[in-house]
């Protein structure tokens, strides 16, 4: 069934269709909303509404022309709602907690251990700025252009490229430093 | 590529080259080897351009695991059927505002138990590096965890359904039978899901490869086929079997062992049976976040008989150091294995800090 078919059979009430968006989305929209806030709970609940939203106002939504992107924007939409609700609540470290006191050294050779080397990539792209993190999601894993992302995100085009050249080449700065060391990490 | 000199990050952000990288169909690849052509000395950018595509296009995700989607799909029939005609829905079905205010940050180190809701829905244990727990189940089920792991498990499990927890890492098992003969069911990442009804037994997903050792009772593991292609594997296992799973080929070897050299960490205790060297900093890397370097890489195929009690990461390097009559040097994380000095002075020990 093509997805704006699945669509139309949930706005008419049937349950196998929404059974069937769920299946779908429900794993991508928490992937996402997991780079927006780091409380798994709070991801679940927006997720959870989400649902329970396009359920309640079903005869009443458009038919969008891609379902996942109107649905990665409600989950922001929920997210951001209910972290400004809980702004005492801080939700990631920005990017100061990238300070390097160790030296680069210290933080380069970890590197070099396989396991510890993907979970280094995987603490450097956590303590990205939020939507750096998201531009990454969306781009990379997504593979959404950049005019969709900017959509979804609510800013302009521009801003998104800014906002990956920027994580780019954060990640970069770590990788060459390695390269200078002499130890290229090859794939 | 409209830059004419384009930096790699210029590269890896630019759309058409993401998309050659990622699925290179044949006009992609005639554009870019053209671009190459037409920029001669750019090689090296390209591949440094790729390579940042393919590890941020690779990166992990949080993943909704199979038991949370069922619950808030659960969740979501409940409140669907209590409200049919729509109205207004509770504000939180997974935390009460109350809730917000005791949980707060997440602390990641120091294996605390990670938060514990104040209408308890979800418990969470970690521990560090170098760190072991022991934890008691709502059942009275013991679990030791060893270092740099995670369990989680729901903190009431539901009336007549199977006890589930789900682990990352290593941890041994001990589990009650309940009156209703309700399994416990521990479930890794990777798709392998063990369940019992009483017994002991470790489970343990690190690095490349999951592993079941079972020490008594009797235990059956389930293995998902990898992205549901294919069928579920199921053993039975028998007090002194192992059952290991390699993570990349997914292949799944059962052999006979002495239980006693997997569950040796539950004492604090190290034990070794012809274990290489490699494997042993393998060993320090997933329990203590060590990095291991051997200054000759034949060092690394040195083998290793042995057992002894270590409680910390200092007595288990001195240890190894006189047993093997090597030298190893500490610089914080980093462990570099050497041979000794050829002339040794009368005062001069192996194990140098």
């Amino acid at each position: 069934m093509a997805e704006a078919d699945i669509w139309e059979q949930f706005r008419q009430g049937k349950e196998a269709a929404f059974t069937l968006l769920y299946q779908e989305y429900a794993p991508v929209l928490f992937q996402y909303g997991c780079k927006l806030s780091p409380d798994r709970d709070l991801v679940k609940d927006c997720l959870q509404m989400v649902f329970l939203n396009i359920w309640k106002n079903r005869s009443q939504l458009p038919a969008p022309p891609s379902v996942r992107h109107y649905l990665l924007k409600a989950i922001r939409n929920e997210i951001v709602k209910k972290t400004k609700d809980q702004s005492r609540f801080a939700a990631f470290p920005e990017e100061a907690a990238l300070e390097v006191t160790s030296s680069f050294e210290a933080e380069w050779i970890d590197l070099q251990t396989e396991a510890s080397r993907s979970e280094k990539i995987q603490d450097v792209l956590r303590r990205m700025p939020a939507r750096q993190r998201e531009v990454i999601f969306l781009k990379y894993y997504q593979n959404l252009p950049y005019q969709e992302i900017a959509a979804i995100m609510g800013i302009e085009q521009d801003s998104v490229y800014k906002l990956t050249y920027k994580a780019i080449e954060k990640l970069q700065q770590l990788l060459l430093l390695s390269l200078l060391l002499g130890q290229w990490l090859g794939s | 590529m409209k830059h004419p000199y384009p930096s790699a990050a210029d590269l890896a952000a630019d759309e058409s080259f993401i998309n050659w990288v990622k699925n290179a169909g044949p006009e992609e690849e005639r554009y870019w080897h053209n671009w190459l052509q037409t920029h001669p000395g750019q090689e090296e950018r390209l591949a440094q351009a790729r390579h940042l595509v393919l590890l941020l296009a690779g990166q992990q995700q949080e993943e909704l695991q199979d038991w949370e989607s069922q619950q808030i799909w659960h969740n979501l029939t409940e409140a669907r059927r209590q409200n049919p005609s729509g109205g207004i829905f509770p504000y939180s079905l997974f935390r009460s505002p109350i809730a917000a205010v005791a949980t707060g940050l997440l602390a990641l180190a120091g294996g605390v138990a990670l938060y514990q809701a104040y209408t308890p829905k979800q418990l969470s244990y970690a521990t560090a590096y170098g760190e072991r727990k022991t934890i008691t189940l709502p059942d009275q089920s013991i679990v030791m965890l060893n270092a740099n792991s995670r369990l989680s498990l729901p903190a009431s499990w539901p009336e007549g359904e199977a006890r589930q927890v789900h682990l990352q890492g290593e941890a041994y098992f001990s589990v009650r039978h309940t009156a209703r003969h309700q399994p416990f069911q521990v479930h890794t990442p990777d798709g392998v899901q063990v369940e019992v009804l009483g017994t002991e037994f470790s489970v343990s997903d690190r690095g490349q490869e999951n592993q079941v050792v079972l020490a008594s009772g009797k235990v059956q593991v389930r293995i998902a086929p990898e992205a549901g292609a294919g069928k579920e594997q199921q053993f039975l296992m028998q007090p002194g079997q192992l059952v290991a799973m390699s993570e990349k080929t997914r292949l799944v070897t059962r052999k006979a062992v002495d239980p006693q050299l997997y569950l040796a960490w539950t004492q604090n205790k190290v034990v070794f049976d012809n274990t290489s060297l490699a494997e042993i900093a393998r060993l320090l890397a997933q329990d203590y976040g060590c990095q291991v370097v051997f200054a000759d890489k034949e060092l690394a195929r040195r083998r290793l008989t042995a057992s002894f009690q270590v409680s910390s990461l200092e007595e288990l390097l001195e240890t190894l150091a006189a047993t093997l009559n090597l030298r190893m040097e500490r610089q914080d994380k980093k462990i570099i294995i050497s041979k000794p000095p050829f002339i040794q002075s009368p005062n001069s020990t192996p194990y140098a800090k």
